[in-house]
């Protein structure tokens, strides 16, 4: 063989091989092991859990397990209805909610659930000393006081000010129920399954950290939560969660049938279009940019802020990521509660005003590498160089931004937001952008923006959802009109179901416990 | 490499030293004994100071967007991290002596249960992809070398070259990237990732062992170049031995010296440096954890692999350099100038 | 040490054009497509097309243009890590080598286990310290390979420094830093060369790896590592986004390669001979055949050994060896002495092969193959470095005995007495302890007696003894002189004695053949030639040469004007003449014939003719 004849077909080799890829989503037979018969749902999560115990989870990884192990007193379904958890009865008044627990609840050892339990598994993650997270999206500011009546089944949260978010907060995982078992021994909890903690529907069998988990369905549970959009097909009597960092690899097993359901944020979705895959889609970032309006920065001045906003395209930000995403009119997407959709409100794009204000400003821009390598800042910075300004971008790893960025201790005029709103409310993400500035307080952009205080304040305080939605329009009215942040758009996410499995979506975030084996 | 491989394995002969030829294995574990010691305490140092000037505050990224700051004061108090960084690095230093790791930022695990738990995962990978790389890339090596000995074959010489330089050559995640798009799912013969089952551990080892094997086969043809042309082959063949007698009692020990020395190095490389295959194949090794580790700035855990695997380096190394001296002894004494 | 080549291998060529070539695109690309890389098309992810070769790119950038582009940043970066690597590596290792040597113990361990700590890893913490970008990928990459430049260079530093003008610099008390760069580094500074290409290919790859986890070149700056991470996210939906990234990366990586393997080759003293020449000439015609005496042990009739090309090196040899005779066979170096006695013993190198019209040992036909028994215990053969010719691997018993065990099945216990008691004629001191030990614990002295024991130890019927004594100190060479002809008193083994000291030959041998250019001139009895009987006017020039007939020599004839020709440039008469004192017109044309001799003897001379041509002088 000479050296030329040889390099053709191996270069032809290569082209070949990735050829290939174009036309295997059209392959519609799966692997050998099929989701069809097998009693195991297998599903994936791009990193592995920080803590087992509920009230500590910060990332979805942590959320997914503890929404299989501990349940929650009520549940939200799309359309942010609430229904019913532990809880079958509950009432809620802005300062106070009760809660009426089913009968016969068990815990995952058989050891009856009392209120008494219940209401001490709340007590302990609403105290701060405790280094919960959340509880702050259940029980607004300060220290709700938690009772319970064993004998009437009730639970009675008597919150310090008033919080109109209190069910939405208790259906979070964060406010999973945790047995005494687990309570007794929160370093075990934090570090893998306590036997009897559990109240869900899935007690955790087999832990393997870094590679998989897997869950065994507990037989007779009653307090499962009965969703709208339940899936058709039989409960699969285990679930086998692997730790699959990358997309694409996971996306393999999905197309080979070694997974039965996996998250795709990136383009390896458009593989599962065709060839009987379960795919849905919603928003998992919403992308929004944020000043750093102290003195002496460009954003201290609301003029530079409106240029910026005229200056960047949502639209063309929405293509970076594949233009799957939803152009947003306000700091969340439009499936939030009472969310902002008028584009009126946004100062519309106009490169050619943006240019008047912003040409020779300087700007650093910073934001995270985490989404698609930072593409999306990229996009941000040359829409805003295109309108004259001189911006220095860096794009740094997530621990770097929350350093820099959230605890203000970086240099920084403009950032990316990247909000990973798991509520899907308003309220997590205008708690970032108001009260005090940090190291006090979270507001890490010093807006002062007083009619926006006011707005979320009539909201939080509000007794219906009518009035809710109104003291939300004045606050985002207000925060808009100042250009105090730009929305942009949001990054989807894709929910791939294999052939023969299927699962909610619930207000944007995939239900394991609703996991379903087609037969 | 030829170079690093011939002059360290017949280094400075002339100069050894006369007191330790006596007993060279003596000499030899005592010298490797205060290396070690100090490699330890260099390793101590450096992990502890490079983790520190990591930018990101861990108690910041570990809390994440939605915690206070009273949180990530109290994380922040029940990490150590408030106190001075003297201190800090006192209680790392006793708790290693005492065999403690420390406990990991991310997780609250021991750091040495985080280690136990994914050494094994990268030692099966490693391992296998080592037994792989010396079983394929030696054979081949001096295959072609006898081949091509006298300048004969010079096609095969120039296709082996290529071929290798290919493979070498590409970034090993292009090449997992291609032999999953081939075998897991054009083919479905074998799982596309994951670990755990035999079938699983196919693609990663050859996504391992491809390009180091690559690289070793020419190391090796070209070492065996070299012994070929030694006279004591010549002598060897004056001996009328079998072919097969010749190439593997006379020529391979010698060949490997020069290839162990500079292939031992390469294969201890592969313990922590299969984070890439690792990612494309869900492989849950240390690798993908050092990465995880240090985006969640979790020292501990960063510190115990870092120094784990520089341990591992070393012993490995050791344990090259014992097969050097079992198969040429003059390496014993021969690697240090005096 | 090292030499180049002045023809280096074509891949070398090939290498460095192809990477000029690419040099120039990154050079030429930003200018060129530097606007299509950047310009938003507003297409994303498009497949590939007429418009966009191969496609393009999440913000609808042509991919090819960006590729291309990107050219420029891709090896600036892997240039300037390697660079890193290279200068902070050579910088410790020096450091390490000029440091005290307590210091250097601890430094050369700690280089060690830095060369085998995952790069990765420490590419991976060294750009989380200062953030990801490509600054940080280059240090992290330049920082991860420097180990390897230390360890080289360290190792190079230590055995050049045992070399005579370095230990004697040292000694003159020049300072260690001078030493270094005068003369330690023009010396080592092809093997790292070598590394320094090998270090480029691997670090084009390390750079696109960091990439592929994040940590390398960032947004808006691209290389093709940041190309093809990203293409890589699409590779299932857009192949030729990652293809174009893949293929450079790929390419480039190959030709670094064809450059190390081509300097590696280069540097290679070895190829360094493989050097072109000239047509080959008409074969010269056969030399008479002298008359075979009735008790030849050794036949060897018209033995040409040539090259494939057809050049001959040996070019036509005849001559016999009797049962108990000692002859020497003497020359410079080139004139085919040593093929001739390697040809006798079926030893040559692979480049050459032999022919002859009788070659036979014995019964023993040595031009057809031969049973490999009879040949290694009926042909014993020393060679000429006693250093270079034991195995350093193995222990002297295993080798000495080698072919005892082999081919006359002898076992081990059997073998070893045998080898115990040949070690003790050769007056080896504790022979048993020997053989346990391996070469490198032996004297060359020593050595060279074991070799010969190892010769004797299956009782060849001829011993072929190469330059045996060369390699050796005088008094050592007066002593295996003794040993070779007391064996052959003792044994009566007939001997092919090579050496370019004539003063040897003459200590030693019965029987003398001359040779020069690849043939027999004069072959005299070894009485004439310690009297200075010599004919043929060579052999005078190189007795000339010889300060005294029984002292050692070892300088090849100095007082010979001019130089033997190359093999391919032999005249068709006598390869002398060019040299010869006493040259005829006629010489170079016109092969010589052989004179013979009072003493039995002959010489090839035309000025020697006994029918006086009309111009004897």
């Amino acid at each position: 063989m000479t050296r030329p004849r040889s390099a053709a077909p191996a270069a032809l080799a290569v082209s070949a091989a990735l050829a290939l890829a174009a036309c295997t989503t059209s392959s519609s037979s799966g692997g050998g092991d099929g989701a069809k018969g097998s009693a195991t749902f297998r599903f994936a999560a791009t990193s592995d859990a920080n803590t087992f115990d509920p009230a500590k989870g910060t990332a979805s990884t942590d959320y997914a397990i503890a929404r299989l192990q501990y349940a929650t007193l009520i549940n939200r379904d799309n359309g942010n209805k609430i229904i019913a958890g532990l809880a079958e009865k509950w009432q809620a008044a802005p300062t106070t909610g009760t809660f009426t627990l089913r009968a016969g609840l068990t815990c995952s050892d058989g050891t009856p659930l009392t209120a008494t339990a219940v209401a001490a598994s709340l007590k302990r993650w609403a105290d701060p000393r405790n280094g919960g997270s959340g509880y702050v999206y259940a029980f607004g500011q300060g220290t709700p006081t938690i009772t319970a009546d064993d004998a009437a089944r009730t639970v009675t949260v008597a919150l310090a000010k008033p919080w109109s978010d209190l069910l939405v907060g208790l259906s979070l995982p964060n406010a999973g129920i945790v047995c005494p078992s687990g309570l007794k021994d929160p370093k075990a909890l934090a570090q893998g399954p306590v036997k009897g903690a559990g109240t869900g529907a899935y007690t955790l069998t087999d832990a393997r950290r870094g590679q998989s988990y897997t869950f065994e369905r507990r037989d007779g549970y009653k307090a499962a939560p009965v969703f709208a959009g339940a899936a058709a097909g039989s409960s699969p009597a285990g679930l086998r969660l692997s730790i699959v960092s990358n997309e694409s690899t996971a996306a393999n097993q999905l197309s080979t049938g070694q997974l039965d359901y996996a998250p795709l944020t990136g383009p390896d979705a458009a593989r599962f279009a065709k060839g009987g895959y379960g795919l849905k889609s919603a928003p998992l970032l919403r992308m929004f940019l944020v000043f750093n309006e102290r003195e002496g920065r460009p954003g201290a001045d609301p003029a530079v802020r409106r240029a910026v906003a005229q200056a960047v395209d949502p639209a063309a930000f929405n293509k970076v990521f594949g233009g799957k995403g939803q152009v947003m009119r306000s700091w969340s997407d439009s499936g939030s509660q009472c969310v902002n959709t008028d584009a009126s409100l946004v100062p519309a794009t106009d490169a050619a005003a943006a240019r008047k204000k912003l040409a020779g400003v300087k700007i650093k821009l910073v934001g995270t590498n985490a989404i698609a390598n930072g593409s999306g800042n990229a996009y941000v910075q040359e829409a805003l160089r295109a309108a004259g300004a001189d911006v220095a971008l860096r794009n740094v790893d997530n621990a770097t931004w929350a350093t820099d960025v959230l605890a203000d201790k970086g240099d920084w005029d403009v950032t990316v937001m990247a909000h990973l709103n798991f509520a899907g409310t308003l309220t997590s993400g205008a708690l970032l952008l108001t009260g005090p500035t940090p190291p006090q307080g979270r507001n890490f952009g010093g807006i002062t923006n007083t009619a926006f205080a006011a707005g979320i304040g009539k909201a939080m305080a509000a007794g219906d959802e009518a009035a809710k939605c109104a003291g939300w329009a004045e606050a985002q009215k207000a925060l808009l009109e100042r250009a105090d942040v730009v929305p942009l758009a949001t990054v989807p996410v894709a929910f791939v179901f294999g052939e023969n499995a299927d699962g909610a979506i619930v207000n944007g975030t995939p239900e394991p416990s609703t996991f379903r084996i087609k037969s | 490499m030829i170079g690093l491989a011939g002059a360290s394995a017949q280094g400075d002969a002339p100069a050894r030293k006369r007191r330790s030829a006596s007993r060279p294995w003596l000499s030899f574990l005592l010298r490797r004994l205060a290396g070690f010691a100090a490699v330890l305490a260099t390793l101590v140092v450096v992990t502890f100071g490079m983790v520190q000037l990591i930018p990101g505050d861990p108690a910041q990224a570990l809390a994440g967007v939605n915690a206070t700051d009273q949180q990530v004061g109290l994380l922040r108090s029940e990490l150590g991290l408030d106190r001075p960084l003297a201190a800090r690095f006192g209680s790392y230093v006793t708790g290693l002596l005492h065999g403690d790791l420390g406990t990991s930022f991310q997780t609250r695990e021991p750091v040495a249960d985080v280690i136990a738990a994914r050494m094994p995962f990268t030692a099966e990978l490693a391992l296998l992809a080592i037994v792989v790389v010396l079983a394929v890339a030696v054979p081949l090596g001096m295959a072609v070398a006898v081949a091509t000995r006298g300048g004969r074959r010079r096609r095969l010489d120039a296709a082996f070259t290529f071929c290798t330089g290919l493979v070498g050559a590409t970034p090993e995640y292009v090449l997992g990237t291609l032999l999953v798009l081939v075998f897991a799912i054009k083919l479905g013969a074998l799982p596309a990732a994951g670990a755990g089952s035999v079938p699983a551990l196919v693609l990663p080892v050859v996504a391992v062992a491809l390009p180091t094997t690559c690289v070793l086969a020419r190391i090796v043809r070209r070492e065996a170049a070299v012994v070929f042309g030694q006279d004591y082959m010549r002598v060897a063949r004056g001996r009328r031995l079998p072919a097969l007698t010749l190439y593997t009692r006379h020529a391979l020990p010698n060949l490997l010296t020069g290839t162990l020395t500079m292939g031992g190095l390469m294969l201890a490389g592969l313990l922590g440096g299969t984070v890439i295959v690792e990612s494309v194949f869900a492989w849950p090794g240390m690798g993908t954890r050092v990465v995880e580790a240090i985006l969640n700035r979790d020292y501990p855990v960063i510190q115990g692999t870092v120094l784990v695997l520089g341990i591992l380096a070393t012993l490995l190394n050791t344990l090259v350099d014992v097969l050097l001296g079992l198969l040429d002894p003059r390496t014993l004494t021969g690697r240090s100038p005096s | 040490m090292i030499r180049w080549t002045k023809r280096p291998a074509a891949g070398l060529a090939a290498g460095l054009a192809g990477l000029a070539l690419i040099a120039a695109v990154g050079i030429a690309a930003p200018l060129v497509w530097g606007e299509d890389a950047g310009r938003l098309t507003g297409a994303a992810r498009e497949g590939m097309s007429a418009a966009h070769l191969l496609g393009t790119d999440a913000l609808g950038r042509d991919v090819l243009a960006r590729t291309l582009v990107a050219t420029r940043l891709t090896l600036a970066l892997t240039l300037l890590a390697t660079l890193i690597a290279g200068t902070l590596g050579i910088g410790l290792g020096t450091a390490v080598w000029v440091s005290g040597p307590r210091i250097r113990e601890i430094g050369l361990r700690l280089i060690d286990v830095m060369v085998s700590y995952p790069a990765v890893i420490l590419a991976l913490v060294v750009a989380a310290v200062l953030g990801a970008g490509g600054g940080a990928a280059v240090v992290a990459i330049g920082v991860a390979w420097s180990p390897s430049f230390a360890r080289l260079t360290a190792n190079l530093a230590a055995s050049v420094a045992g070399r005579d003008h370095v230990a004697t610099a040292r000694l003159m008390g020049v300072p260690p830093l001078r030493i270094l760069t005068r003369h330690l580094l023009p010396n080592i500074a092809e093997p790292l060369l070598v590394l320094l290409s090998v270090c480029f290919a691997g670090t084009l790859t390390a750079l696109s790896g960091l990439s592929f986890i994040g940590l390398g070149v960032q947004p808006p700056s691209y290389d093709w590592g940041a190309l093809l991470d990203t293409g890589l996210d699409a590779v299932y939906t857009n192949p030729g986004e990652a293809l174009g990234p893949a293929l450079a990366i790929t390419l480039t990586g190959v030709l670094a390669g064809f450059v190390g393997d081509g300097l590696a080759a280069s540097a290679d003293p070895r190829r360094a001979r493989a050097a072109r020449r000239a047509a080959a000439p008409e074969p010269a015609p056969r030399a008479p055949a002298p008359g075979v005496p009735a008790d030849a042990l050794l036949v060897v009739d018209d033995l040409r050994v040539a090259l494939p090309d057809g050049v001959e090196l040996v070019a036509g040899v005849s001559f016999a060896v009797r049962r108990g005779e000692i002859v020497g066979v003497v020359g410079e170096s080139g004139s085919g002495k040593s093929l001739t006695a390697m040809a006798v013993a079926k030893l040559l190198p692979e480049q050459v092969h032999a022919t002859a019209a009788a070659l036979r040992l014995a019964d023993l036909d040595l031009t057809a193959p031969a049973a490999p028994a009879r040949l290694a215990t009926e042909i014993g053969v020393v060679y000429q470095d006693p250093a270079t010719s034991f195995n350093p691997g193995l222990r002297m018993g295993g080798q000495i005995t080698e072919a005892l065990r082999r081919h006359r099945r002898v076992g081990r216990a059997d073998a070893r007495r045998r080898a115990v008691r040949a070690l003790t004629s050769v007056r080896v001191t504790s022979p048993e302890h020997r053989l346990a030990q391996h070469p490198h614990e032996l004297s060359g002295g020593l050595r060279q007696r074991a070799m010969i024991a190892s010769a004797v130890l299956t009782e060849p019927r001829l011993l072929i003894a190469d330059e045996p004594t060369t390699a050796l100190d005088v008094t050592v060479q007066a002593e295996v002189l003794a040993l070779l002809r007391e064996i052959n008193e003792r044994d009566g083994t007939a001997m092919l004695f090579i050496s370019h000291d004539i003063g040897v030959i003459a200590a030693l041998c019965h029987r003398v053949l001359v040779m020069y250019a690849g043939r027999i001139v004069e072959e005299l009895a070894v009485g004439d030639l310690r009297r200075g009987r010599t004919r043929h006017p060579y052999t005078r020039a190189l007795l000339a040469a010889t300060p005294r007939l029984t002292g050692p020599a070892g300088e090849p004839p100095a007082t010979v004007p001019g130089r033997p020709p190359e093999p391919g440039a032999r005249p068709a008469g006598c390869a002398f003449a060019a040299r010869c004192p006493r040259v005829l017109p006629h010489c170079a044309d016109e092969a010589p014939p052989q004179v013979p001799s009072d003493g039995g003897g002959w010489a090839a001379c035309h000025a020697l003719r006994p029918e006086p041509a009309e111009s004897a002088r």
